[in-house]
């Protein structure tokens, strides 16, 4: 069987920005309606997450600089990558999801089983500061 | 009520170890285990300070028990932050 | 050389208990919260245990100590029993 490549950029990215597949297909859903505003309630509905899940993704998105975070009514989140360099990364990210589903999802997955690595990560004071 | 406080301590202690056990076995991230080890040593040394008829913490037993299991913790502050950890995935892909 | 150990430790502590909240600050994951404040409890417990042997003869503050300590450990099982999902 093929052994899937994806480029060593790509896998530093996944590896550094998305926890998890549900962040990973937010971002996307994101950048496929750059115009769009989302609300956590509506991106909840898209993903089928609960809304305290789709919440925290959001949140997680502005956090790590792929999302902007507007203020108005009741708070909505649009596409919003900072640099031009990680647009690009977020594009070819897209591309290579759709060919090689199950390589970037076990990615993601081994990256870190449960939320608690969070825990040992505030311990890195090497990782670069988003 | 100081043995009381002593023993109530140890017990919270030794149940955060085990917290702290589940996660390095979830995440076999050594970081939790040193963390289990640190809390679980603290532990026994609370239970100990509290058995004896004379806690003194002035003793070398308990001041060096407690530096040991803060050690731990500085012992796994410092291999994540310098320890290299060459990640699955990217040793495949490279 | 007790008092060097404690106070090592006591900045141990407070280490790990600003790694933490700084950490929370960015993630808002709440474990880390309870875990910063448990450490801060710490910092606290190990200092008073050098303030006490050292610095003030004249009062126990033995009872004090354990209630910081074992509140800071209550604080942390709080955190780790409903957050660490």
């Amino acid at each position: 069987m093929d052994q899937p490549f994806i480029p060593d950029d790509i896998v530093q990215f996944v590896i550094d920005k998305v926890d998890s597949v549900a962040e990973l297909e937010a971002l996307l859903l994101l950048r496929s309606h750059p115009d769009h505003r989302w609300t956590p309630q509506e991106l909840s509905k898209r993903l089928y997450l609960s809304d305290k899940d789709g919440f925290e993704i959001l949140v997680a998105l502005s956090t790590k600089g792929l999302a902007l975070y507007k203020a108005s009514g009741s708070g909505c989140y649009e596409y919003r990558p900072g640099l031009a360099e990680v647009a690009q990364l977020v594009d070819r990210l897209c591309d290579i999801y759709s060919k090689q589903i199950v390589a970037i999802t076990h990615l993601i997955h081994s990256k870190s089983k449960t939320k608690v690595q969070k825990f040992a990560d505030a311990f890195n004071l090497r990782k670069k500061d988003e | 009520m100081e043995q009381l406080l002593l023993g109530a301590i140890a017990m919270a202690s030794l149940i955060a170890a085990l917290f702290f056990l589940r996660f390095w076995s979830n995440t076999r991230d050594r970081f939790f285990l040193y963390f289990a080890l640190s809390f679980g040593i603290e532990g026994i040394n609370r239970a100990v300070l509290g058995l004896v008829g004379n806690p003194n913490e002035d003793r070398p037993f308990f001041y060096f028990i407690r530096f040991l299991s803060f050690l731990l913790i500085i012992i796994a502050i410092a291999e994540k932050n310098f320890v290299k950890k060459k990640h699955p995935e990217t040793a495949q892909h490279a | 050389m007790a008092g060097f150990f404690y106070a090592l430790c006591a900045v141990t502590a407070c280490v790990c208990a600003a790694l933490q909240l700084r950490a929370y600050i960015k993630t808002r994951y709440r474990l880390l919260l309870w875990g910063g404040l448990c450490f801060v409890g710490l910092g606290l417990n190990n200092a008073l245990l050098v303030a006490d042997k050292l610095a003030l003869p004249d009062v126990d503050l033995f009872a004090a100590r354990l209630i910081v300590a074992l509140a800071a450990h209550l604080v942390l099982l709080y955190g780790l029993i409903w957050d660490s999902d």
